[in-house]
């Protein structure tokens, strides 16, 4: 079920809140937390009861393994319990894509049937095993069965995050176990950012994807102004797809009287590769962060000193490479492939690690800092390169436009409305992203106003106490309200379900 | 205290809020209703019809195919040929309004063209497309009865409140309003029927397209393409038919470029001469119709001749080698007297 779908805004959203507030009321935390976690199901069954299977089971064996890790600790029950999961994402999300290397490496050519991938397996695979890794560092403890059951199936984060820890979720859940019952001053806010994230998707998102979409489509030929075009129209797609979700999923927590972390702050703002990464898709960050970079880099960085080459040829650039480069491209590589199992989102990782490299090489080198809208500028830069990668269908298809985008001016081509008024003879290119003028108009005009809001409009699931029930903020909401329901009647899937 | 304010702010500010933004909006609406659209090439043909001073010999009628190959090409001397070209939402039903609305201020013309690939006399928009390339641009009460009858729900949407339809009751009245203004003090708001001005040549190097990802050329050449006209297109051409009679013209149906194997599958499986045939039946001996000039019979059109839509013609040689064809052949259209008005 997608967020924007009129099926959950009218039917299942108010029956979910009309359920949990009565049974809140007059039944308890405790009934309040099994019918969150019926209603959670449900919603996951709406997309396959089969897969819902598979789910509850995977929680079945992680809660066994946890309890285990827990009470009779042993060195390989965590690698266990790690292998089992990654095992689990791996058959369905990578399977295919490995046989067809390794088949290519060998040269088979292996007949392979598309496995349809379980919603959301990227984001509670992880959210599980960041659990138990917690629980095996002693910086968690397991929870009852039914709360950790809600941990990893509260619908609200289910899908597509944020990846939520079970130290920002436990507490709470317990305390709704415990009878604690927020009220307006939870649900209102959380209303406004549900309806503040729809409308970034509904309106915003959903509008300037047509840009994207025309401009990789499977051969279609560019020029310079469309690749770059189309490029920057993808890149303020998915930010207000992804952030527009992600604050839906804080709306909706709030709404139920849980506080979700926050995904985004204002990445598009960023002037080095560091910051855009404190800002975009943060609790993704966060779990690559404490998960993979840092045992990595501790890793590395003990090997490197141990090493008795490095006691004898102690130097600032080896431990570099050893300890920082390395443990980097190793998780960007890793957080490419998370994303998907293609070179493309490898390729996504690579640039983002290799321009982090950078960023930390020039703070580690102590080089003056560049002026801010260089930096800007060049964060920018990677980024736009990265999401070339990250949206083609194929390295190709990358190439191509990273070709038009850098290496292909083209200066005597034209669209055909801007040949059809010069006085001379041009070739000219039709049916392309900038094939009329009004269709040239339009696709700057969004791309224009989505790279203001972009860094104009606040965070709002960062500090939803923040927020005041003032006139303003009610005139904003009746606002969203009435341009989504006017732009609703064919929602999109959201972008981030297919991670 | 909190909790109050916040309730307060749910039940009262935000739907006191939206019944004002609501009833704006619906004021604004009510203030454009009239305003005639002015957002694209066809909105301003639309109009150009009407006040176009030139009485023309030929007018073109066809999709985006010949409209992007024709866009800058002069079609014969100038005050000859009116390139009424537009695209696959505009279809039939939009020729016959143009049609209408250039009859209702000029002199028959002695030739119409009507140049669409076969697939678009099968192709019928839904409503929501309807309505927002028909119904807004051909607001005269006989178009909007013509869409009313043929395209059902076409105006179901004049019953939402504005706010809910912001794009098309308010942003582009609004934008065409104030484009009406503007050329109207910059004393530009004279139309008429743009033409291109470019001699297309009839040799003009060509450039060849990448291929078309098999699927497109599957479902494209598909021996089960459906090619039965559709009932809005079969009522848009008896009333071309009926015109023709009235006033005397000569009707022609012409097929645009098509790649060489969507051709050969539309020809073997029979297909297009089931749609010539339905064609006949719906003109002949009812008004005066000559079918089908192919033009794809003139010079060879491979697949790669197209972009990988397998519809557009790719590159400027080929569409200027199209252009040249049909500007001979619309040349070559006998000048006679226009025949007498069906008694």
């Amino acid at each position: 079920m997608v967020f924007s779908d009129p099926v959950f805004l009218i039917g299942f959203l108010p029956a979910s809140i009309a359920i949990f507030y009565l049974l809140r009321a007059y039944a308890g935390g405790a009934t309040a937390v099994w019918a969150l976690v019926g209603l959670s199901m449900v919603f996951y069954a709406y997309w396959s009861v089969v897969f819902l299977g598979l789910l509850l089971v995977q929680i079945a064996i992680n809660f066994a393994l946890g309890r285990r890790i827990e009470t009779a600790p042993h060195r390989v029950l965590l690698p266990f319990a790690v292998i089992f999961n990654l095992c689990l994402l791996g058959y369905f999300k990578y399977r295919n894509f490995f046989l067809e290397n390794i088949g290519d490496l060998i040269g088979v050519k292996f007949y392979l049937t598309t496995l349809v991938v379980p919603l959301g397996i990227s984001f509670h695979t992880f959210q599980q095993i960041a659990l138990l890794v917690d629980i095996k560092n002693k910086q968690a403890t397991l929870p009852p069965l039914l709360n950790y059951v809600l941990f990893v199936l509260f619908f609200p984060q289910l899908i597509a995050g944020p990846i939520v820890l079970h130290r920002e979720m436990g507490k709470q859940v317990a305390a709704l176990r415990d009878g604690h019952k927020p009220g307006f001053e939870s649900f209102a806010p959380g209303v406004l950012i549900f309806a503040f994230g729809l409308f970034k998707k509904v309106c915003l998102a959903d509008n300037i994807a047509h840009y994207a979409d025309l401009a990789f489509m499977p051969n279609q030929p560019l020029m310079m102004p469309e690749a770059w075009a189309g490029s920057i129209a993808y890149m303020l797609q998915l930010f207000f797809d992804f952030s527009g979700y992600s604050e839906m999923a804080v709306g909706l927590g709030l709404m139920f009287g849980f506080k979700l972390p926050n995904n985004f702050l204002i990445p598009y703002t960023a002037t080095s590769m560091t910051e855009f990464w404190k800002r975009w898709h943060i609790t993704m960050t966060r779990f690559f962060t404490m998960y993979v970079y840092t045992p990595l880099w501790l890793r590395f960085r003990r090997s490197l000193r141990r090493s008795a080459f490095f006691q004898q040829h102690p130097s600032a650039g080896s431990e570099f490479i050893v300890a920082v480069a390395l443990p980097i491209l190793l998780t960007f590589f890793l957080s490419g492939l998370w994303h998907g199992a293609g070179w493309t989102f490898i390729c996504f990782g690579l640039v983002n690690g290799a321009g982090l490299v950078i960023s930390q090489a020039w703070i580690t080198a102590r080089l003056p800092s560049l002026p801010r809208l260089l930096g800007w500028a060049l964060t920018m830069l990677t980024t736009v390169i990265g999401l070339v990668y990250f949206r083609s269908n194929n390295l190709a298809q990358a190439h191509y436009i990273l070709h038009q985008m850098f290496l292909a001016p083209e200066p005597l081509s034209v669209p055909a409305w801007l040949a059809a008024v010069l006085p001379f003879d041009l070739p000219i290119r039709t049916f392309t992203l900038f094939a009329e003028l009004r269709h040239s108009a339009y696709c700057l005009f969004w791309i224009g106003l989505l790279g203001y809001l972009a860094a104009a409009l606040p965070p709002l699931a960062a500090n939803p106490e923040f927020l005041l029930p003032s006139r303003s903020n009610a005139l904003v909401l009746a606002a969203m309200i009435w341009l989504i329901a006017g732009l609703i009647g064919e929602p999109r899937t959201f972008l981030y379900f297919a991670f | 205290m909190k909790n109050r304010s916040w309730i307060q702010f749910l039940f009262l500010r935000v739907p006191v809020a939206a019944l004002a933004l609501a009833a704006a909006a619906q004021a604004l609406a009510a203030f454009l209703s009239d305003v005639p659209m002015w957002r694209d090439r066809t909105d301003e043909l639309a109009l150009a019809v009407l006040k176009d001073s030139t009485n023309y010999r030929i007018l073109l009628f066809g999709d985006s195919i010949t409209r992007n190959a024709t866009a800058r090409f002069s079609l014969g001397a100038p005050g000859e040929v009116a390139n009424l070209a537009t695209n696959a939402y505009i279809g039939l039903s939009g020729s016959l309004f143009l049609l209408t609305r250039y009859l209702s201020t000029h002199p028959a013309p002695q030739h119409v063209v009507i140049a669409l690939a076969p697939g678009l006399y099968h192709y019928q928009n839904d409503a929501s497309l309807a309505r927002y390339h028909l119904w807004h641009t051909f607001s005269r009460p006989d178009e909007r009865n013509f869409l009313d009858t043929y395209v059902p729900g076409v105006s179901r949407r004049a019953w939402y409140p504005a706010i809910l339809d912001l794009q098309e009751r308010i942003a582009e009245p609004l934008f065409s309003f104030l484009k009406q203004r503007y050329l109207a003090l910059r004393r530009r708001d004279e139309l008429s029927i743009s033409t291109g001005f470019l001699t297309p040549r009839a040799e003009t190097p060509v450039e060849f397209s990448i291929h078309a990802e098999p699927d497109t050329v599957a479902e494209s050449g598909s021996a089960e393409v459906d090619l039965t006209i559709a009932p809005v297109n079969e009522r848009s051409l008896s009333r071309i038919c009926e015109l023709s009679k009235q006033h005397g013209f000569w009707i022609t149906i012409a097929w645009p470029p098509m790649p060489m194997s969507v051709r050969r599958t539309l020809r073997s499986s029979g297909a297009l001469s089931e749609l010539e045939a339905t064609i006949r039946s719906i003109m002949a001996g009812r008004c005066p119709f000559s079918g089908f000039p192919d033009f794809s019979e003139i010079r060879t059109y491979t697949d790669s001749s197209f972009h990988h839509d397998m519809m557009h013609l790719f590159g400027d040689g080929w569409e200027q080698r199209y252009a040249s064809d049909l500007s001979d052949f619309l040349g070559g259209l006998p000048f006679q007297v226009p025949i007498e008005a069906a008694k």
